[in-house]
């Protein structure tokens, strides 16, 4: 009698164990998509605020623990924005962090790498204008490196941000106009 | 032209290629192995790199580290901090800053003149009121209209007789009839003027000559005249002359006194053309201190006449008081309206 409530008990802890594995595995495998889908996409929005990969991809991985803990991730609504809104908080905090410690951030600014073709096409130019883009106020050089990544749309750009699309529009089309006007400055001088 | 698309083409080409950074291979791979600690934490167990020291080991290391610090090489900067031109920074230009600072002035200067415009000026305006004894020169020149009266403190009133004879310096006959005939006596005077044509008769006593009294008096009056009134007049009323009606303040009729006042407005016309002055009302305060007969005796137009005889029918008085009865009277108000 006790071993037959012994083994019941065992095949249902069996039974319910196996269960959970399967809807574990399946969740993992969804998660695994996910994560698959928008890793590269929101990297790209923590390097546009941090300007370090590490750092970028610390907040990658950040955003995606927190939401695998949270389960958040199962009622998203849309997944590309609120996974860029997600990540861009968390990058923001760390930015903010890195201000509050008094920590030089390591920005790695206009890659010095250039490759051969670069150089030969125009490297210097190039290599000039990333630096201007880098020295821009950050206010207009989040918005304009944002809406720069691939299949990023100025109505994206205004609800990661949380500002108004016109603002971001506004905002890119001032960047260009002030990186245009310093490019020519310099190339006076260099002249 | 060209230049400006040149520039377009590149800026976008490295606009591109900034933001859109490759990440560095398997972050999504990473992110998920951390998704599972279990295993990792089971491999560095079984490495055994996670150990702890003893509690004596730790203990002894720390009294070690306090008294025999182990030295540090020390730091050596090898960089040096070189000053460059920041070519980046915002330039600022004197005739924008100019622009600017004129396109404020002239915007608050603007804002302030429609302010300005909108404000309208109030002078401070000031009116009062003063109550006035009538004027004699206020009042009708008639003389049948002029009050006036008198008497003496006689028990009996006034006798019938004959009027003293009339001057402008008032003496008054003794009360009762000398007993020893006065060598030199003074004829008995009465204040009243000299155009007044009044009934006289011949009879031997003073007294007046419509009274239908007999007998010896000067009256029940006051002040040495004749009859009820007082002062040095003939019949009722009140000072030299003759007649009666309304007493008018003085001598034995108190002052009404004001005990509810308004203060007059000023008119909008009168506001603008500024102008300042008097207003005499006329009024009539009768036995309940009410203003009555209220009117303009001399006004000063603009609008505030009105005003002052709005104000002044607002009024409320204790009512004039004679021998402690109430009583009407007349008298004239100065409204005085001015602007500053």
């Amino acid at each position: 009698m006790l071993e037959a409530v012994l083994l019941r008990r065992d095949s249902r802890d069996e039974l319910q164990s196996s269960f959970a594995g399967q809807a574990l595995t399946r969740e993992a495998e969804e998660f695994a998509a996910l994560v698959e889908r928008n890793s590269a996409r929101m990297f790209r929005v923590a390097y546009s605020m941090l300007r370090n990969a590490h750092d970028a991809e610390d907040a990658v991985q950040e955003a995606f623990l927190k939401l695998f803990r949270t389960d958040g991730w199962q009622r998203m609504e849309s997944e590309r924005a609120f996974l860029a809104r997600t990540v861009w908080r968390l990058a923001l905090d760390r930015a903010s962090l890195r201000k509050e410690d008094g920590e030089v951030a390591e920005l790695e600014i206009a890659a010095s790498a250039a490759t051969p073709e670069e150089h030969a096409a125009g490297g210097d130019e190039r290599q000039l204008l990333r630096q201007m883009i880098d020295c821009l106020p950050e206010d207009l050089r989040r918005p304009l490196v944002l809406s720069a990544i691939e299949e990023m749309t100025s109505t994206e750009v205004a609800e990661i941000m949380g500002i108004p699309e016109g603002t971001v529009r506004t905002r890119v089309m001032r960047a260009k106009a002030e990186l245009k006007k310093r490019f020519e400055a310099m190339k006076e001088v260099q002249r | 032209m060209t230049d400006d698309m040149q520039f377009d083409v590149l800026l976008d080409s490295v606009l591109h290629e900034a933001a859109n950074l490759t990440p560095t291979e398997g972050i999504g791979q990473r992110v998920l192995a951390m998704m599972r600690p279990e295993p990792i934490a089971g491999v560095l167990l079984a490495a055994g790199e996670i150990s702890s020291e003893g509690i004596f080991a730790s203990l002894w290391n720390g009294v070690r580290g306090l008294l025999f610090p182990v030295k540090l090489p020390p730091l050596v900067l090898e960089s040096q901090p070189i000053a460059v031109i920041d070519r980046m920074a915002m330039e600022s230009n004197r005739s924008s800053t100019a622009y600017a600072v004129a396109v404020h002035a002239m915007a608050i200067f603007l804002i302030g003149f429609v302010v300005r415009a909108q404000i309208r000026d109030v002078e401070r305006v000031h009116s009062s009121i003063r109550l006035v004894d009538p004027a004699l020169e206020m009042m009708s020149k008639s003389a049948d209209r002029s009050g006036g009266g008198g008497g003496q403190k006689g028990d009996a009133p006034v006798s019938k007789g004959h009027l003293p004879k009339i001057a402008e310096q008032q003496v008054a006959p003794p009360m009762n009839p000398p007993l020893v005939q006065p060598k030199m006596a003074l004829e008995p005077t009465i204040d009243l003027q000299q155009d007044v044509k009044m009934a006289d008769n011949v009879m031997p006593n003073v007294g007046m000559p419509n009274s239908p009294l007999a007998g010896v008096s000067m009256g029940d009056g006051r002040g040495g005249g004749i009859g009820p009134g007082d002062g040095p007049g003939v019949g009722a009323g009140r000072g030299g002359n003759t007649g009666g009606g309304l007493r008018r303040v003085g001598g034995g009729v108190s002052q009404p006194e004001v005990i509810y006042s308004v203060e007059p407005e000023f008119s909008e016309e009168a506001r603008r053309a500024k102008v300042s002055g008097d207003v005499d009302v006329y009024l009539q305060v009768d036995e309940h201190g009410n203003p009555t007969h209220v009117h303009v005796a001399r006004g000063m137009g603009m609008g505030l006449d009105e005003k002052a005889v709005e104000a002044v029918k607002q009024y409320r008085f204790k009512p004039a008081m004679e021998n402690g009865r109430p009583v009407a009277v007349e008298m004239y108000v100065v409204v005085n309206f001015q602007i500053f």
